[in-house]
């Protein structure tokens, strides 16, 4: 073509024009094929959306069916057994329901609780470390179980519970109390979660309120200096506001999230003897459905449980906007 | 300089302590692993061992293979897994933050969904067992391919990119290859760094996919070994000798185990920290 008259000199009818200008070129008039590079680099991650998030959520049709994994995927779509809504009543009417989704909801509301302010008070408390060094230290230090496995985490928290050898045992002791497995009481299960899970996090949840306070303007510090605010006062009307923004969104995501109550941790600290009280849905369905292949069953406590938290979701976007904050959307 | 007042020292004391609270377990588990059986039966785990032994290490490093055997899996896993997401990841990040790109926002929405709504553990478990990756490492990679989170970050920063370098490039006569090669990716190295980082550690730290689809305990990765130690460990199914077995701890191996699979997440964080730092306030903090 190079030459003839029917080619323009012009390059940019040779290649895609960066903004959509009405540049046409011959046989191409078609935008997917004028765009064709960018298609293929979106190709991969679009069949992996698909393929791993889409087809699995037609899987949830196993919840009204007897599927038996002997009879091998295909029958999820061959001659499935539909038996109607009978797994969800079943899981309704069982013993378990009540006690996974307490467990569930008490759990996370205490992590809620306890974990959404800390690393709001830990990056305050960081902002008012004027000692540069010290505070650089503090936070690589408090970063750091962030970037450990619940594997690793549980693995240093036996190693203190143990109630032979670990330190905890032994200082309850020395107070003169029993020689007790704390891991496997029902009173100090809860707790013991709550805790670790708030010790583990907390460091990592504060670098986004500390940059959100790096982003305010020192005249505004300055003019309530004038106005005579102490420190604790400058921390309640500028600092805080200073973060309503994205308080708000970690907020909508923590309440969206509350029957995640902590799949890996719980699976690697729990046990029978504190399943009353520690055992939760994730947990619960892993077990059900992995361990003691009631696919079906499991899917259907899985599927109740998506559900309610899309819910959640939409419902605190919903309450967060109407109050005039920045939602997820 | 601000005068220190007793807030001062008050909050600096309960940083210390704070970090002392993370500091202070690991010291007891460094401390367990390098105890004798007899010493941690006496005296239970101490601060600071009072016979400093290395059983636990021999076992594990010297008289079995295992280990070895677990992190070569981990870091296969790790490197080939998080190299691929980086395609994946970035590829569509690339796409998707160019604003002209027909269907962009049909597109967008379609991917973003999936963030709030999925199958659930069944039916992802059901698609890679149908998809023949049972007892494969495969299996703990491909269903991670493509984190949304990871990918609206990266695409929130490909925005950020100056528009006027691309079009004057196309003015010079590059061609949308050149153009990522050369322009795009090398501009967002930091960017693509700390995704690949996020992407690391999740492989690294993973364990869970391991014990649902690996059977053959040969394949288990480094995260999957430490469980088993921690849960269900005999030492004298592992090789040693009558001696060793004599004196050896089943909490020191654990330790040890734990300390050998923390080591180079430590030995590589103090470098890597301000980009984890970057990658989670990029794009999220709008004044």
């Amino acid at each position: 073509m190079k030459g003839s008259p029917a080619a323009p000199a012009d390059k940019s009818v040779f290649h895609s024009a960066p903004h959509g200008a009405a540049v046409k070129r011959k046989g191409g008039m078609f935008p997917l094929w004028r765009y064709k590079f960018l298609y293929l680099l979106l190709l991969p991650g679009l069949l992996h959306v698909v393929i791993f998030h889409y087809i699995p959520m037609y899987g949830i049709v196993i919840a009204f069916q007897n599927f038996s994994p002997y009879a091998g995927v295909s029958s999820i779509f061959q001659d499935p057994q539909w038996v109607g809504l009978d797994h969800f009543r079943a899981f309704f009417q069982s013993y378990y329901f009540g006690r996974i989704i307490g467990n569930t909801l008490l759990i996370s509301s205490y992590k809620i609780l306890f974990g959404f302010p800390a690393p709001v008070i830990l990056a305050l408390l960081l902002n008012e470390i004027r000692h540069a060094r010290f505070k650089k230290v503090v936070q690589t230090i408090t970063y750091l179980p962030h970037f450990l496995s619940w594997v690793i985490l549980s693995g240093l928290i036996l190693t203190l519970l143990s109630p032979t050898t670990g330190m905890v045992s032994k200082i309850i002791m020395n107070l003169g109390g029993p020689q007790t497995n704390l891991l496997a009481s029902p009173d100090f299960f809860r707790p013991l979660l709550v805790g670790s899970e708030v010790w583990a996090g907390v460091g990592w949840g504060s670098i986004i309120y500390l940059a959100a306070l790096a982003g305010i303007d020192p005249a505004q510090y300055e003019s309530a200096k004038m106005d005579g605010a102490g420190r604790f006062q400058q921390m309640l009307y500028i600092s805080l506001p200073g973060m309503a923004n994205i308080l708000s969104i970690i907020f909508i995501f923590a309440v969206a999230g509350i029957l995640n109550a902590g799949f890996e941790q719980v699976l690697l600290l729990y046990s029978p003897n504190v399943y009353s009280v520690g055992d939760i849905i994730d947990t619960y369905v892993y077990r059900e459905g992995l361990i003691n292949n009631k696919y079906s069953y499991a899917q259907a406590v899985g599927l109740f449980k998506n559900v309610v938290g899309l819910v959640f979701l939409l419902v605190t976007n919903y309450i967060v906007k109407r109050l005039g904050k920045e939602g997820i959307w | 300089m601000v005068r220190k007042n007793a807030f001062d020292y008050a909050n600096s004391a309960l940083m210390l302590l704070f970090c002392c609270s993370i500091i202070v377990p690991f010291l007891f588990v460094v401390s367990q692993s390098l105890m004798s059986n007899e010493d941690v039966l006496k005296h239970g785990v101490t601060l600071i061992p009072k016979h400093i032994t290395f059983y636990a290490y021999k076992y594990l490093l010297v008289d079995n293979t295992f280990l070895y055997r677990a992190f070569a899996n981990s870091v296969f896993v790790t490197t080939v897994g998080t190299g691929l997401c980086l395609l994946v990841t970035g590829g569509m990040a690339y796409a998707l933050s160019k604003k002209y790109l027909p269907y962009r926002h049909a597109i967008t929405l379609f991917v973003m969904a999936t963030m709030f709504f999925s199958g659930g553990l069944i039916p992802s478990y059901l698609l890679v067992v149908g998809l023949g990756l049972k007892n494969s490492l495969w299996a703990l990679m491909v269903p991670s391919f493509l984190s949304v989170w990871n990918m609206f970050l990266l695409r929130n920063f490909f925005m950020e990119l100056p528009r006027e370098v691309e079009e004057s490039a196309y003015l010079d006569g590059a061609n949308d290859v050149t153009i990522l090669g050369r322009i795009a990716i090398p501009m967002s190295l930091p960017a693509l760094a700390t995704i690949g980082l996020f992407y690391a550690v999740g492989f690294w730290n993973s364990w869970v996919p391991a014990s649902i689809y690996l059977n053959d305990p040969d394949k288990w990765p480094l995260q999957m070994l430490v469980k088993t130690l921690l849960t269900s460990f005999d030492p004298s199914q592992g090789g040693g000798s009558q001696d060793l077995l004599m004196v050896l701890s089943k909490d020191s191996v654990r330790s040890a185990a734990i300390i050998l699979t923390t080591l180079p997440i430590m030995l590589v964080y103090p470098f890597l920290q301000k980009y984890f730092v970057k990658g989670i306030t990029v794009g999220s903090i709008k004044g």
